[in-house]
């Protein structure tokens, strides 16, 4: 599968799938006013090509400044379905979530993301603004 | 017409009308010198011709008067009388005299020089007279005749008479040659005329030519700039109706659009508990409810539930249109679940609203197009203010005693979605009261909004929202949903509202009103 890119846009984030490489990326913020359409097609995508996917080391990162609660509900089924794919043969997944030092609001939700993990990492990633 | 235009066109009329003019007057010039040439060489003709006639006459005159003289010494000398000399003198100054006219006459060099040779014999002839004359004299008649009968007299008769007849030869034939020239200067003065008017018409036809050519090019241009500016006339109009309309259609519908909505803002505002019932509880407390867009998700319910009071807060998913309808819906599942669920109940409470939630909305089933729901935090208060119940679905209480806010976190499950057990069960928490404790419900509106920081903005946070509601301890309760409001509006400075932002806080006061059930 070829690579997708979508440039970042003020209400939905930048989205960069190598699927070669396994390697996922959402950086920015994201209260799309439908989000089922912004982010429907994009899980799909990914759904369909994780599926696939035998020991492999798939890694994502979250570098998310602001995201709404329908976002929250994508990210959380998301998560699941990652967790999941964690458990099929020989697969490694890990989900870097990116915040700010001093970011409270979002290290309690990535916090609150991680408990739900059994099979995934989930690296909770301090940036320097 | 625009102005280089106009003039390139006056430019190339007046060099077209420029060459022509010059060009007829060279022409008009070369007609003239032509006429001037004619004119000149046919006057020279007339001249040469009008001398050869003199010259001629002449001639015949001279012969006859040289005959004359040569037959008087001869009839005088043959027939001894000197009566036949009675004109001699005459006829020899006759002779003389238009010899010496003639010279005069031609200018013709040859002529010239056999007329001189003529008057040379003529002389010889003069002398050999007079010798004559003189023996007549004396009367030796025989050697007078001798002498005028003498070949050297008759050679130079001869040669007297053939130089003027050289000399009019000459004329005649320079004569007959300057006729055929002037035969020639006619005919290239024909040719000349009609080459002439054939230039001429030429160019007056090619000058034409010019003039209708720079005539019709201006035309052209006119005709097409006018063109030009009619269309761009029409289209910059049917733009311009196009976008007004289109301008007006866009009025129009966001008009109807915002009608629309003030409209469903109004009877969202309806839903809303009555302020007064509320301030006749709790005297001191706030409702900030600030949609985002007119309408929105968030939504308050205060009520009556057996005998105690129902506060909850609830944040549905969406905001806008969509989150207005969630609160409908949620309103819906509450009221059928109050009816359902025995007072006081509230985690009950919370899980019928949720299975009426995921009915209503067909989220129950495995596959259906909608999966949205509602966080909320519900607070039971009995009439008797001893204890408060608290339950919350992933929205949490804040309590301000002590001079401390501490929060009671909800349950992690929200309401309504499609991943949630349609059995799910939530905490409740009993929390005992104590009169001027505070209690805050806010949706993530306030927490999550983000400010300008660069590079990276940055949310509001519960620790910043816990010391805020700290400080304002001794802050009237009426007075605080402003002060909450302004610190939201300073911190988002010029970014962008990212939600809906609603926070209800009451205070417990010493016992509700006994006339509560009255007026609630």
């Amino acid at each position: 599968m070829e690579s997708f890119y979508l440039a970042r846009s003020p209400r939905a984030p930048e989205v960069a799938f190598d699927f070669a490489a396994n390697h996922f990326l959402l950086r920015g913020e994201s209260y799309p006013e439908d989000v089922s359409a912004f982010y429907g097609p994009l899980v799909t995508q990914l759904k369909q090509h994780l599926q696939t996917q035998k020991n492999a080391n798939i890694t994502f990162n979250f570098d998310l400044i602001y995201f709404n609660s329908s976002t929250a509900k994508v990210l959380l089924g998301l998560f699941d379905f990652l967790d999941t794919i964690a458990m099929q043969e020989g697969n490694q997944v890990t989900i870097y979530w990116q915040h700010r030092t001093e970011d409270e609001g979002m290290i309690e939700i990535g916090e609150e993301f991680a408990e739900d993990l059994q099979h995934t990492q989930f690296v909770l990633q301090a940036i320097e603004s | 017409m625009s102005k280089p235009i106009a003039f390139l066109a006056h430019l190339q009329q007046s060099l077209g009308r420029l060459a022509s003019l010059y060009g007829l007057s060279l022409l008009s010039l070369l007609m003239l010198l032509a006429f001037v040439a004619f004119f000149y060489f046919d006057a020279q003709f007339k001249h040469h011709a009008a001398t050869l006639r003199q010259l001629s006459l002449n001639a015949e005159r001279i012969l006859n008067a040289n005959d004359a003289t040569a037959s008087a010494i001869r009839l005088t000398a043959g027939l001894r009388s000197e009566r036949y000399l009675f004109n001699y003198d005459d006829l020899l100054e006759t002779r003389n005299q238009l010899l010496a006219e003639s010279l005069q006459l031609v200018s013709h060099h040859e002529a010239k020089r056999a007329l001189k040779d003529m008057a040379q014999a003529g002389q010889e002839i003069e002398i050999l007279e007079k010798e004559a004359l003189a023996l007549i004299e004396q009367e030796a008649w025989d050697e007078a005749l001798a002498l005028i009968t003498s070949p050297h007299y008759k050679r130079q008769k001869g040669l007297y008479r053939a130089n003027l007849s050289r000399a009019l030869s000459l004329l005649v034939e320079d004569s007959e040659a300057n006729t055929r020239q002037s035969e020639n200067l006619a005919k290239a003065m024909q040719v000349t005329i009609v080459l002439v008017f054939l230039v001429f018409i030429a160019m007056g036809r090619l000058h034409a030519k010019r003039i209708s050519h720079a005539l019709d090019t201006e035309r052209n241009l006119k005709q097409s700039l006018a063109e030009a500016n009619t269309s761009l006339e029409q289209r910059v109009q049917q733009r311009t109706e196009q976008l007004s309309k289109q301008t007006n259609e866009l009025h129009e519908a966001y008009e109807v659009i915002s009608a629309s909505i003030r409209y469903a803002s109004r009877i969202q505002r309806a839903v809303l508990p009555d302020e007064q019932a509320i301030s006749h509880d709790f005297p001191q407390h706030f409702v900030l409810w600030k949609p985002r867009d007119i309408v929105g998700g968030d939504i308050f319910w205060y009520r009556t539930w057996g005998n105690g009071v129902l506060v909850i807060l609830g944040d549905c998913t969406g905001h806008g249109v969509p989150g207005a309808f969630m609160t409908l819906i949620s309103t819906g599942a509450l009221e059928r679940a109050c009816m359902e669920i025995p007072a006081g109940e509230v985690d009950t409470l919370l899980t019928r609203m949720h299975q009426h939630l995921q009915t209503t909305l067909g989220q129950h089933l495995p596959s259906g197009e909608s999966d949205d729901g509602i966080e909320l935090g519900a607070c039971y208060l009995p009439a008797d203010l001893r204890i408060m119940r608290f339950a919350g679905a992933h929205l949490s209480l804040f309590v301000q005693q002590d001079g401390e806010v501490t929060e009671v976190k909800g349950s992690r499950a929200s309401m309504g979605y499609r991943g949630i057990d349609h059995q799910q069960s939530y905490t409740v928490h009993d929390i005992p009261l104590r009169p001027k404790m505070r209690f805050y419900l806010t949706s993530d509106g306030l927490i999550e909004q983000v400010n300008d920081a660069q590079p990276r903005v940055c949310m509001f946070g519960k620790t910043r929202f816990k010391a805020l509601l700290n400080s304002l301890q001794h802050t009237p309760m009426t007075e605080q949903g402003h002060v909450l409001y302004q610190a939201l509006e300073s911190y988002q400075g010029t970014q962008s509202r990212r939600d809906d932002v609603s926070i209800v806080g009451f205070e417990i006061p010493e016992h509700f009103p006994s006339d509560r059930f009255l007026l609630s």
